[in-house]
This record gives structure tokens, sequence and C-alpha cells, in this order.
């Protein structure tokens, strides 16, 4: 799965947290975690990395689609109330 | 890793429980039944420009980008509320996109729940009103200065001016925010120079696509001002200049004070905010004298709310953010546009009890820069956390359980007592909504003529099936019916919210009178149904009008 970007606090965002310490080490990149999740102070699973990842590809569609059928919704409509009389 | 679960699984549970609600709930709202929605099938009748059917001047003043669009749910006879929803859950993705990119998905999820713990934003959003379209294109204008700023691509300087003609064309207070919007994207732009010129560009056509220009040119013909009657006009805006937005600054945040409890009509409040104003000596101002005497409603309808517990917390913390917080941080500059915001609100828009959803766009940046702020605090003060989870959690729990037409009861009210859901607001009209339906199952009633007042709900008579509905605004006389009716047919005539009633010997026979202010239905029986009388050919009134 792909990392997504983050304002890390140190390290690269999106990357995975590099440690020293083994042990953190192994734990860290056990459930993937990034520094914005450090930040947070929660790390995360399976199910949230995947949740958060959907969510996020589908965030980035929806205003450019909403707007668009907004957009043309309320042109069509308009035009069709002052024209069609 | 639990706490992380939860959230996710309940912003997932509620955006689908909030889309289901805006999709089957009816229309319910004051403003849609008299204005916003309402306004279509007398377009849909007149047109635009030299419309004689309209009844009140807010069909014909308020700019429709964004009430026009309701055309296709008038037509399909529901989901009007699903375009509110789009936008708010539009916004609710820009929000957690951008928060996401700099704090990471934790915050962006307390960021989106946050939004849903506010109850005007799922009021609103679940409505058919129009303030979250202003909201949702600004934030796209902001979300396209965003990836420009991370990326040039050549479409969103036109996304940038498409947004902002969107939330100018919505809504008349959308044309500040848009004028400054504009100026501040130049500036950004400003060592962009293609890109500049394109947004200049695409902001002048866009305008005239989706500014609603059309409305203002209607306006200056009908009335001889850009924003309608000038009287209107007064009573809607501040007239009293600094002051007066000082008073409404004052009145708006005793009116987003909130405890999380039940503060109906909260006389506490309004007793220290009238003592504020005095002391202050701007009881006067801000407002027309019909509201002077305060009344903050928290009743839990779209234009009856607060921003609940984490509205007010958001608030006071912005306070403190914009007070001392360092400059150019994040969340200042979050709290120091929100307090931008509410000040042009608060200078050019009077107050009035159910206003506070002037404040959307103020209390989501309030919102971010708050969660942002305390978010930062989290990994020291683990126990904040679990107090503001518990704030939101209360917010989107507690506030649409007590809410007057948004609780889960409602929603299933919407499916299985449609009528009684939509005429909750205003019961009053159920009665004369039934007594035409019965006219037209009894009688045989194909032809309504529709005379109502400047406040009257007309829009559900336009959704009664057989039934032509006639808006006859400016006609006194009585009309004598013709080719309309077919044999065995009836016309009726409501009159709604006016002291009127047709002249005598014309046929016109009493229907029924109702419990709402001024109003019966008068029928009038196709001569041929009493004995063949022979039908006449045309369609007159007595005055020889057509």
């Amino acid at each position: 799965m792909t990392p997504r970007k983050s304002t890390s606090v140190t390290g690269a965002p999106g990357q995975p947290v590099a440690s020293n310490s083994s042990l953190i080490s192994f734990l860290l990149n056990l459930t993937h975690t990034t520094r914005s999740d450090l930040y947070a102070g929660v790390q995360r699973n399976t199910f949230t990395r995947a949740f958060d990842h959907w969510f996020c590809a589908i965030a980035r569609r929806i205003p450019f689609w909403t707007l668009l059928v907004l957009l043309i919704l309320s042109l069509f409509s308009r035009l069709w109330l002052m024209l069609e009389k | 890793v639990i706490m992380a679960i939860i959230s996710r699984v309940l912003l997932a549970f509620l955006i689908l429980y909030w889309g289901g609600f805006a999709l089957v709930t009816p229309i319910t709202v004051w403003d849609a039944h008299t204005y916003n929605v309402a306004r279509i099938p007398l377009a849909l009748e007149g047109g635009l420009f030299g419309n004689q059917y309209w009844n009140s001047d807010r069909q014909v003043a308020n700019p429709w980008g964004f009430d026009a669009l309701h055309l296709v749910f008038f037509w399909l006879g529901g989901g009007a509320s699903l375009p509110s929803y789009l936008c708010f859950v539009g916004t609710l993705a820009i929000v957690w996109v951008i928060v996401n990119t700099h704090r990471g998905p934790n915050a962006a999820t307390l960021c989106a729940l946050g939004m849903f713990s506010m109850p005007t934003f799922v009021y609103q959003a679940t409505s058919t009103k129009n303030d979250w379209a202003v909201v949702f294109g600004i934030a796209c204008w902001f979300y396209f200065l965003w990836l420009h700023h991370r990326s040039t691509n050549k479409w969103l300087p036109w996304g940038m001016a498409f947004s902002l003609a969107f939330a100018a064309g919505a809504k008349s207070f959308g044309v500040p925010l848009m004028i400054l919007a504009a100026l501040t994207t130049l500036c950004v732009l400003r060592r962009h120079v293609r890109d500049a010129f394109k947004f200049s560009a695409a902001l002048l056509l866009a305008t005239v696509l989706w500014g609603s220009v059309e409305t203002y040119i209607n306006n200056v013909f009908v009335y001889g001002h850009l924003l309608g009657p000038e009287s209107f006009v007064k009573w809607h805006t501040n007239n009293d200049g600094l002051r007066g937005a000082v008073a409404n600054a004052i009145r708006y945040a005793f009116g987003s004070v909130n405890f999380g409890v039940d503060q109906r009509d909260s006389g506490f409040l309004v007793g220290q905010c009238r003592q504020v104003l005095e002391v202050v000596g701007l009881q006067d101002l801000g407002c027309g004298a019909d509201f002077l005497d305060l009344a903050f409603l928290k009743i839990g309808w779209e234009a009856g709310s607060d921003y609940g517990l984490m509205g007010f917390i958001s608030l006071v913390g912005s306070v403190c953010i914009f007070l001392r917080s360092a400059w150019r941080t994040t969340e200042w500059r979050l709290a120091a546009s929100g307090f931008l915001c509410f000040g042009i609100v608060c200078a050019s828009v009077a107050w009035m009890p159910w206003n506070l959803r002037f404040l959307m766009l103020p209390f989501l940046l309030f919102l971010i820069a708050s969660i942002l702020s305390l978010e930062a605090y989290f990994v020291r003060r683990p126990g904040l956390k679990a107090v503001l989870n518990l704030v939101i959690l209360h917010g989107i729990i507690v506030y649409p359980i007590g809410s007057f037409n948004k609780s889960p009861r409602a929603f299933w009210a919407a499916i299985v007592r449609r009528e009684n859901a939509t005429f909750q607001e205003r019961p009053s009209m159920q009665k004369v909504f039934q007594g035409v339906r019965s006219a037209v199952a009894d009688e045989n009633m194909t032809v309504l003529f529709l005379h109502a007042g400047e406040d009257s709900w007309i829009l559900p008579f336009f959704q009664i099936e057989k039934l032509r509905v006639m808006p006859r605004p400016h006609l006194t006389q009585t009309p004598i019916l013709t080719g309309l009716l077919q044999e065995g047919e009836s016309a009726g005539l409501l009159v709604l919210n006016l002291s009127f009633s047709p002249e005598e010997g014309r046929g016109w026979s009493i229907y029924g009178k109702f419990a709402e202010a001024d109003s019966a239905l008068y029928l009038w029986r196709n001569p041929s149904n009493r004995g063949g009388a022979p039908r006449m050919s045309r369609f007159e009134t007595s005055d020889g009008m057509p």
C-alpha cells in the first residue's frame, strides 16, 4: 500500500518512521506508522490504513465531481426556467 | 488503535446515515415552501423576466444559482436535500484531504467528526437551504488554490473561478466573499501572471454563467435596485456601520454559547446579552426594530440552532489562538480567517434569530483551528483527547435526538408519514393541503387558482398529482372559467393568508375554511355538471384580463 504524503515532525513525508531502537523500529514498521500518526499519538492497523487510503482516494475526487454536477444542474435549470417560456 | 478504528467506522456510518436522511426527507423548511424551492414552479409558469406570478419578494429578489438547481428534484418529487448534502460532503472531503496531508489521517478524521457534531452544519446539510453552497464554493476555491500551490495545473484557475461564481450565485452574501477571495487569489498568483490572467478571465465568464446575474438585472427592472425592494434590503442589512457590527458580534457570540444541554429559548443567555449590549450602549443597533427583543431559538431545526458544545469550544479556542498563538502558524491563520468572515457577516447582515447559519464558514475555520491546536497537545496529554472525543460524540448523538425535525424519529416519519413530516414546521398548512387534496378526489377538481400572501407555503400544492395550479396573485376579480375544464371537472380558488373572497354570483361556493390565517378554498363546479349549461370557450376574468 502506498503511504500517503504527510508533514512529518522530523522525517520525510509519508515515510515509515526509522528509528535506532530495533523494538520501536519493528513495531512502527509492523503497523506502518508514519510521522503524521506519531504526531497524533495513535498507531494505525490494517483496517484504518485501508480506510484512510480509500477514503483519501475518494475524497480527492469528491469536490471536483460535486462541483461539476452542481454547476451543470444550476446552468441547465436556470436556462430552462428562463427560456422555456 | 481501537479509537482510530471506531472513529473511521463512525465517520463512514455518519456519512451514510445522513446521506440516507437527505435522500428520503421531504422538504420541511419554511423558506423552501415559501421561496427557495417554491420559486421553481412559479418560474415554470412565467419564467424569470416579466413574471406576474410571484407572491413574495424573496422569490424575485434573491439570487437563484442554487435554488434553481432543485428543478430536477422538483420534477422527481423527492431527494431535494441532496444538493446541500453533496455540498456538505464535498466540504468535508476537502477538509479531510488537506488536514490529512498536513497533520495525518487521525486529525483529519477528528475534524470530519467535529463537523458532524455541529447541529447547524448537519441540519443545513439535510435541508434545501443555500448556505452550504456558499461554504462549499469557498472551500472548493481554497482547495484548488492549495492544489495550485503544490503543483500547477492549467485547469486549476478555472476551477477557482467557477467555485467562486457558484458561491456568489447561491446567495448574495457570497458576493463579498467572492470579491475577497478573488483579490486573495490575484495576490497569491502574482508570480504566475499567466494563471492570474486565466483566473481573471475565467471569473468574468463564470460570473455571467453561474453568478445569478439575471436575478440582479431582473431586480433593477422590477424594483429599480440591484438587491430587491429598498425596504427588503434595509431590513436584511446592518444599517448602523461599525457600531452595528459590534452589536451583532455580541449577539452572535452569546447566541453561540452552548453548554451541551437543552437551552431552548435560553432566557439566561438573552438576559446576559441584553445587559452587555446596554452596558456598551449598542442595544438598538445592528438589527431591525422587529428583532430588538432578543431571542436565541436553539430549537433544533435548520435555522434555529447553534453550533453545539463543539462550536462553542471552537469559538473560545479560536479567540485564544488569535490572541495568544504565534503569527504565521496554520492555526492562527485559520482563526484569523474565521474572524474575518465573522466580521463580514456582522458588518453586512442584520442580526436575526435565525441568522446563525450565516456563520457556517467562520465556525468551520474555528473548528479546524481548534482541533489542530488541541491535536498538538494530545501526545503529551492523552486525557485531553478523550475529553474532546466525548464532546464530539455528545454533539453527534445528543443534538439530533433532541432535534425538532432531524431526529431518528423524523427519519422514520419521512418514510412512513411523509405528509406529517412535511408540515411539521407549520401544521396548520396540513389541513389546507388535505382540503385541496380531498377536493381533487371528491369534486374532481383539476384546476386550482392560487391566490397567496407574502409568507404562504405554496410549494406543496404544486406537487399534488392531477391538479394544475395556476398562480394568479394580481387578479382581484372573480374568474369566469371556460375551456380549462372538461365535463365533470371543477376548479378551485385557494386563498392563502389574504383577506380576499371571490365576488358573489360568479358561481364560487365555499368548500372549506381553515385554521391557517385568512385561508379558504372555494369551488367552482362546471355548469355542465349540473344540467348541461353550455361550456364557455375561453378563459377570462370579469375585468377582462386574460
